[in-house]
C-alpha cells in the first residue's frame, strides 16, 4: 500500500517536474531565439513588455492559452483534436530520464537510451494526426513529409549514438585497475547515468564523448535538426511553400502544445548531447567532495547540486543558441534533396563510424604499448578526428545536394538547336479555335 | 565568360542609327514580295517602323518576320478603338539588328477577329488573352482564350471607348453573411454559421439591375428576418421599393456624384 | 477485380491507383509574391501542371491614364511596379516627351539615371531579400530591407515620399538634390559596395543549401527566353544580351556606357546571380552620374495642361524586371487617348507553367521567386 502511495507521489512530481520545466525552457528558449535572432539580423527584437521584452513570450503563451479553440467543420474530427497530445504526452515523458544531477533524475532507467529514442518517434504519430485530420492539402502534404522526414533521420540519430555505447564498453568506471567490474565492463551501457559517469571517470575526469566521437556528435546534432523540425530540415512547416504545413489549421491551445512540444524537443535534444558527448554535468566546481568537506553534508550536496544543474543547464543553453545559429544563416532543402541526404550519406557515414570504431577496439588489444586502454581509445579517437575532417572537406563533393554541373534530366538542354515547345499542346481546344477556315484563310493569301 | 564588352563606342546623343531603319526598311521588300503587293511602311518616333497588315495576312507577315528579317521577340500586344474600328498593334523586336517594327491590323468594330501568333511567338499567350479581356478582339486559334485580368462574369470589355461601368446606386451589398447577428460571435449563434456563397453571375445581375434585392442581402434579413432560405419570388414583390428602404448608405448623406 | 480507372487516376504496375491532387496555392499565401494564384496538379510532390490565375490586383490602369491628364500619369504609374516607382515613372515621363518632341534638360537626364539606378539596387535588394526568405533562409531578407531603407529615406528627403514618389515630371524632375544628398548618397554608396554586397555574397552564393536549391532548377534555354519575350535578369541569366539601356539607350544612358551582365547558365543561381552583379554595376553607373554631373536647369519649362499632338510612340525603358513600355497614342487633347504598359513581370511570368513542369512543390517557391514577379505589375 505505501509503495502504491509512494509511486503516485512520484509520479505526479515527475510530471509536475518535467511539464513545468518543458514550459519554462521553451517560453526561454522562444524570447532567447528572438533576441538572439534579432542580434544577428541586425534589428531590436522584443522591446516593451518587461525589461528588455522579457516577458513577451510569457504574454504570448498566455495570449495562445486564452484564445477561443476554433475547429475545422470538415476536419477528421478525433484524430484533429487528439494529434496535439500525441506530440505533446512524449515530449514529456521523455524528459524522465534526462540526468540533470547525480541526484535531480526523475527516473534513472537502466535502459534510458533506447527510452528516449522509442519516445522521440512517438512525435510522428502526432504529427502525422495533424497533418490527415485537419483536412486541409498543405497539412496532409506537410504531415507526409514530416512522416518520411522523421522516420528516416530516427536511423542516423541511433546509430550515431552507438559509437558512444561502444566505447562505454571500455570507459566504464571501474573497468581499469587490477580488479575489472564485471558487470559494467566489455559491455556497453545504455543507462544515461552510466554514460555521463563513464565521462568522469576518476581516471580520466575529462575525457567527454565529444573528445573521442566528434563525427557521433556532429551527425548527431544534424539528425536532431531534422527531427525536430528546425531549419535546414523545416520542410514540413516550410512556411513558404506549404503556408504552416500540418499547422495550418490548428490556433490557440492546441498550436500552443505542438509549439511547446517543439521547442521542448529541442530542449531535450540538446539535453540528450550534453549528458552523453558533452560529459553532462561534469566541470571545475563540480565535485561532490570538495563542497561536502566545506559545507557539511546537507550544505555540501545542496550546492553541489545547484552547481550541477547550472552547468548541465548551460551546456544545454550553449547547443540551444547553435540551433538559433543554424536557422538564421541556412535555407531549407527539398524534399528529395533532404531523404537522399539521410540515406545515402548519413546513414553509410555512422555506419562507417560504427564499423571503423568497433573494429579498433577489437584488433588493437588493451594493454599494448602502455598499460590499460589508453592507446586504443587515443587511436579511436584520431580516426574519429580524421573522419570528420574529411567529412567537411568532402562535404560538397560527396553528399550530394550540389547539382553542380548536372542538370536533372527534364532539364537538360538538348543539343543542337532546341525546339520552343508552344503551349498550345497542352491546353484544351478554345470556343472560338477555327484553324481550317484559318489555314485555307492564309494559304488564300499566300498566293 | 560573364561580361559583354561594354559598348563605348560613340554614343552621340542621337538616340537611334538611323541607317538601321533603312536598312529595315529594305528588308521590309521581302514581305512586300512575299505577299505580291506594297504594305504601307512609315517611320515612327524612337526609330521604330510601323506597318499595316490587313488581318488576313497578318499570320503570314509574322511568320515572315520571325524566319525571313529575324524577328526573334514579339513584345507587345495592344489593343487601341478607334471608335470606327478597333485595332490591334504588335511590337516586334529584332536583337540581332536593334530593330523595333510596329504592325498594326485594322479590325471591325462589330465582331472582331483576328488570327492569333501563338503558334509563331509563345509570348502572344498572355499578351493576347489580355487584349481579348479589355478589348473583346477575338484572337482565332488561340489555345485558351478566356479572361484574364478580369472576373469570368464581368460583363462588357472596359477599354472600349463605349464601355460605361453601370451607375453607382446606393444599394445593399449582397454578402456572405447569412444573419445580421452573424458578426457577433455569441454562444448561441456557434452552431449555426452557414457561409452563404454567391452564385455565379450574382454580381453581374446586382450591376446591371441596382437595387433588386438577391439572396443573402442584408437588406432582406432586415425586411424580412429571413435571408438563409432564398425569399421567394411573390415574397420579394411584395417588398417595398427598394429606394425607400432605410440602410446605413442613405443615412450617411446624398449618394456619390458619378464622374460625366 | 477489375476496377475501371476514372479519369484523374492512373494505375501503377502493383495495381495500385494514384490520385493527382489539384492545389490552390494562392491568392493567400505567404510567398507568391501578392495575390497569385497558383492552381498546380501534383502527382505525389511532383507538379504536373500549372495554371497561373491573375488578376486579383486588376486596378484598370490603363482606363485610368486615359481618364487623367498627362501631368496626372506619374503618380498613378507609380503603382504599377510599386517597388520600382521611379523607373515606372521614368517610362511615362520618357513616352510623353517622345510623344512632344521634347528632350529634358541635361540635368534631368542625368538625375533621372541617378534616381533609376538607385531604385534599381532597391528592388533587387527585396528580389534578393525576399528569395532567401522563400528558400527558408531568414536573415538576408532583413539585411537587404535594412540597406533598402537608406535608399528609401533618400527618395524621401528628395521627392517627400519614401514610395510611390511621384517625383518625374514630363519634361524634368520636380525638386532638385536637397543640401547634403549627394554626400549622402556616396556614402551610401561606398558602404553598400564594401559591406553590404560581400555580405549577402558570403551569406547565400557560397552556400551549399543555397545551391543545391538552385542550381539547375528552372532552366530556360535562350531560344526559350526569346520566344517568351523575357527581359530584364531572366532573359540576361539565359544569356540573351538584350538590355534597353545599351539597345535602345534614352536619356543619359546614351552617354553613360552600361554593361551587360550575362550569363549562360540559365537557372534560377544565374538568375539571383545576374540581379547580385546588376547591383555593383549599378553603384558603379551611380558613381558615374555623381561624378559627372551637369548644372543647369532640371526641367524645361511646360504648360500645366499639356497637349502633345496627334500621333503615338512606344517608348522602353530598363525596369528592374525587364523591358517596360509604354504604348502611347495622343489625340491632341489633354488626356492620353490610349496609353498601354507593357509590364515586364506580365509578360515574364507567362513562362511560368513551362519551367515548372517535372518539378517539386519545394522548386515552385525557387522558381517562382526567380523569376521575381511584381503583382502590381502583372495586373495593373
Amino acid at each position: 500500500m505505501n509503495d502504491v502511495v509512494q509511486n503516485i507521489i512520484h509520479f505526479f512530481v515527475t510530471f509536475l517536474f518535467s511539464l513545468l520545466f518543458l514550459m519554462g525552457a521553451a517560453t526561454i528558449l522562444v524570447y532567447l531565439e528572438r533576441k538572439v535572432m534579432a542580434w544577428m539580423q541586425d534589428r531590436y527584437g522584443p522591446l516593451h513588455v518587461g525589461p528588455h521584452g522579457a516577458l513577451q513570450t510569457v504574454m504570448d503563451v498566455a495570449k495562445l492559452l486564452l484564445k477561443e479553440d476554433l475547429k475545422v467543420s470538415s476536419a477528421d474530427n478525433p484524430v484533429y483534436k487528439f494529434a496535439p497530445m500525441v506530440f505533446f504526452a512524449p515530449v514529456i515523458t521523455a524528459f524522465v530520464v534526462i540526468p540533470f544531477s547525480p541526484y535531480m533524475t526523475a527516473g534513472a532507467l537502466s535502459t534510458g537510451l533506447i527510452y528516449y529514442v522509442a519516445l522521440s518517434s512517438i512525435d510522428v504519430i502526432g504529427v502525422f494526426m495533424a497533418g490527415w485530420g485537419s483536412n486541409n492539402k498543405y497539412a496532409l502534404i506537410g504531415g507526409l513529409r514530416s512522416t518520411a522526414q522523421m522516420i528516416s533521420y530516427e536511423l542516423p540519430l541511433i546509430l550515431s549514438l552507438v559509437g558512444v555505447i561502444m566505447l562505454t564498453s571500455v570507459l566504464a568506471p571501474g573497468c581499469t585497475g587490477p580488479n575489472p567490474d564485471l558487470n559494467t565492463c566489455g559491455v556497453g551501457s545504455i543507462s544515461f547515468t552510466q554514460i555521463v559517469a563513464a565521462q568522469m571517470r576518476p581516471e580520466s575526469p575529462w575525457l567527454w564523448f565529444v573528445l573521442l566521437q566528434p563525427l557521433g556528435l556532429v551527425v548527431y546534432y544534424i539528425c536532431g535538426l531534422a527531427e525536430t523540425n528546425r531549419s535546414p530540415f523545416d520542410l514540413p512547416e516550410a512556411e513558404s511553400e506549404l503556408v504552416a504545413g500540418y499547422l495550418t489549421e490548428y490556433s490557440g491551445l492546441r498550436w500552443a502544445m505542438f509549439f511547446l512540444g517543439e521547442y521542448g524537443n529541442m530542449t531535450i535534444v540538446s539535453a540528450v548531447a550534453t549528458a552523453i558527448f558533452l560529459g553532462g554535468w561534469s566541470f571545475p566546481g563540480a565535485a561532490i567532495g570538495f563542497w561536502t568537506d566545506h559545507l557539511g553534508s546537507f550544505g555540501g550536496q545542496l550546492v553541489f547540486n545547484i552547481i550541477c544543474v547550472a552547468v548541465f543547464l548551460a551546456k544545454m543553453f550553449a547547443l540551444l543558441l547553435v540551433f538559433i545559429w543554424v536557422r538564421s544563416t541556412l535555407p531549407r532543402l527539398r524534399a528529395d534533396q533532404l531523404m537522399r541526404f539521410a540515406w545515402l550519406y548519413l546513414i553509410p557515414l555512422t555506419l562507417v563510424n560504427i564499423l571503423v570504431t568497433g573494429a579498433l577496439l577489437l584488433f588493437i588489444p588493451p594493454n599494448t604499448l602502455v598499460q590499460g586502454d589508453v592507446l586504443r581509445i587515443a587511436v579511436s579517437a584520431v580516426v574519429n578526428w580524421g573522419m570528420l575532417v574529411f567529412v567537411i572537406l568532402s562535404f560538397r563533393r560527396l553528399a550530394g545536394l550540389t547539382s553542380k554541373g548536372k542538370l536533372p534530366r527534364w532539364v537538360r538542354p538538348a543539343k543542337g538547336p532546341v525546339t520552343v515547345v508552344t503551349p498550345a499542346a497542352q491546353s484544351q481546344t478554345p470556343p472560338t479555335a477555327q484553324t481550317p477556315e484559318l489555314a485555307a484563310g492564309a494559304g488564300a493569301a499566300r498566293k | 565568360m560573364d561580361l559583354v564588352p561594354t559598348q563605348n563606342t560613340d554614343l552621340s546623343l542621337t538616340a537611334y542609327d538611323p541607317r538601321q531603319v533603312n536598312v529595315l526598311l529594305q528588308q521590309l521588300a521581302q514581305v512586300d514580295a512575299a505577299l505580291g503587293q506594297t504594305i504601307p511602311k512609315r517611320r515612327l518616333t524612337g526609330g521604330a517602323v510601323g506597318i499595316e497588315v490587313s488581318a488576313e495576312q497578318l499570320l503570314d507577315v509574322a511568320r515572315l518576320l520571325r524566319d525571313a528579317l529575324g524577328f526573334e521577340m514579339m513584345t507587345c500586344v495592344s489593343g487601341v478603338d478607334m471608335i470606327d474600328h478597333l485595332e490591334s498593334v504588335y511590337h516586334f523586336r529584332s536583337l540581332r539588328n536593334n530593330w523595333l517594327l510596329q504592325a498594326r491590323v485594322k479590325l471591325p468594330a462589330e465582331n472582331p477577329r483576328v488570327a492569333s501568333l501563338v503558334s509563331l511567338y509563345p509570348s502572344a499567350n498572355w499578351l493576347e488573352r489580355e487584349t481579348y479581356d479589355l478589348f473583346g478582339i477575338v484572337y482565332e486559334g488561340h489555345p485558351d482564350l478566356r479572361r484574364i485580368l478580369l472576373d469570368d462574369d464581368f460583363f462588357g470589355h472596359p477599354l472600349l471607348k463605349s464601355f460605361r461601368p453601370t451607375p453607382l446606386t446606393v444599394h445593399d451589398r449582397a454578402t456572405t453573411q447569412s444573419s445580421a447577428m452573424q458578426a457577433v460571435a455569441g454562444e448561441q449563434q456557434r452552431n449555426i454559421e452557414t457561409i452563404t456563397h454567391k452564385h455565379l453571375g450574382q454580381g453581374n445581375e446586382e450591376r446591371l439591375h441596382p437595387g433588386k434585392l438577391t439572396f443573402g442581402s442584408a437588406a432582406v434579413f432586415k425586411q424580412t428576418g429571413q435571408g438563409v432560405e432564398p425569399v421567394p419570388e411573390d415574397a420579394l414583390n411584395a417588398l417595398p421599393e427598394p429606394e425607400t428602404l432605410t440602410t446605413d448608405n442613405t443615412e450617411a448623406g446624398p449618394p456619390k456624384e458619378q464622374r460625366g | 477485380m477489375a476496377t475501371e480507372v476514372q479519369p484523374g487516376y492512373e494505375v501503377g504496375p502493383a495495381g495500385f491507383r494514384s490520385e493527382e491532387m489539384i492545389l490552390n496555392m494562392g491568392p493567400q499565401h505567404p510567398s507568391t509574391h501578392g495575390v497569385l494564384r497558383l492552381v498546380l496538379v501534383l502527382d505525389g510532390e511532383t507538379v504536373v501542371q500549372c495554371t497561373p490565375v491573375i488578376g486579383y490586383l486588376h486596378r484598370g490602369m490603363e482606363k485610368i491614364f486615359e481618364n487623367r491628364p498627362y501631368m496626372a500619369g506619374p503618380r498613378y504609374i507609380d503603382n504599377a511596379d510599386y517597388l520600382s516607382p521611379m523607373l515606372n515613372e521614368c517610362c511615362y515621363a520618357g513616352a510623353v516627351e517622345q510623344l512632344m518632341g521634347i528632350e529634358p534638360p541635361r540635368r534631368a537626364q542625368y538625375i533621372r539615371v541617378l534616381v533609376g539606378e538607385l531604385e534599381r539596387i532597391a528592388s533587387h535588394l527585396v528580389a534578393i531579400g525576399t528569395y532567401g526568405l522563400d528558400l527558408g533562409a531568414f536573415t538576408p531578407v532583413l539585411w537587404c530591407f535594412r540597406d533598402r531603407e537608406q535608399i528609401l529615406d533618400m527618395f524621401e528627403s528628395l521627392s517627400g515620399h519614401r514610395f510611390t514618389h511621384n517625383y518625374m515630371r514630363v519634361g524634368g524632375v520636380l525638386y532638385d538634390f536637397p543640401k547634403g544628398w549627394l554626400e549622402q548618397c556616396e556614402k551610401f554608396l561606398d558602404k553598400f559596395e564594401k559591406t553590404s554586397i560581400p555580405e549577402l555574397e558570403e551569406l547565400l552564393t557560397g552556400n551549399e543549401i543555397f545551391e543545391a536549391r538552385t542550381q539547375g532548377v528552372g532552366y530556360i534555354d535562350p531560344q526559350q527566353a526569346l520566344a517568351y519575350a523575357l527581359t530584364g535578369p531572366v532573359a540576361r541569366a539565359s544569356g540573351v544580351p538584350f538590355d534597353v539601356r545599351v539597345n535602345r539607350p534614352y536619356g543619359a544612358y546614351r552617354e553613360i556606357p552600361v554593361n551587360i551582365k550575362l550569363r549562360q547558365d540559365g537557372d534560377c543561381f544565374a538568375r539571383y546571380k545576374v540581379r547580385m552583379d546588376e547591383m555593383g554595376e549599378s553603384v558603379r553607373l551611380c558613381r558615374t552620374v555623381l561624378d559627372k554631373l551637369p548644372g543647369g536647369p532640371i526641367s524645361v519649362r511646360s504648360p500645366i495642361a499639356l497637349r502633345p499632338p496627334r500621333g503615338e510612340t512606344y517608348f522602353s525603358v530598363e525596369s528592374a524586371r525587364g523591358e517596360e513600355s509604354l504604348y502611347m497614342i495622343s489625340d491632341g487633347s489633354e488626356y492620353p487617348y490610349r496609353a498601354k504598359l507593357r509590364a515586364p513581370s506580365f509578360v515574364n511570368l507567362q513562362v511560368l507553367p513551362e519551367l515548372l513542369r517535372g518539378h517539386k512543390i519545394g522548386d515552385v517557391i525557387a522558381i517562382l521567386g526567380s523569376i521575381d514577379i511584381v503583382l502590381g505589375d502583372v495586373d495593373r
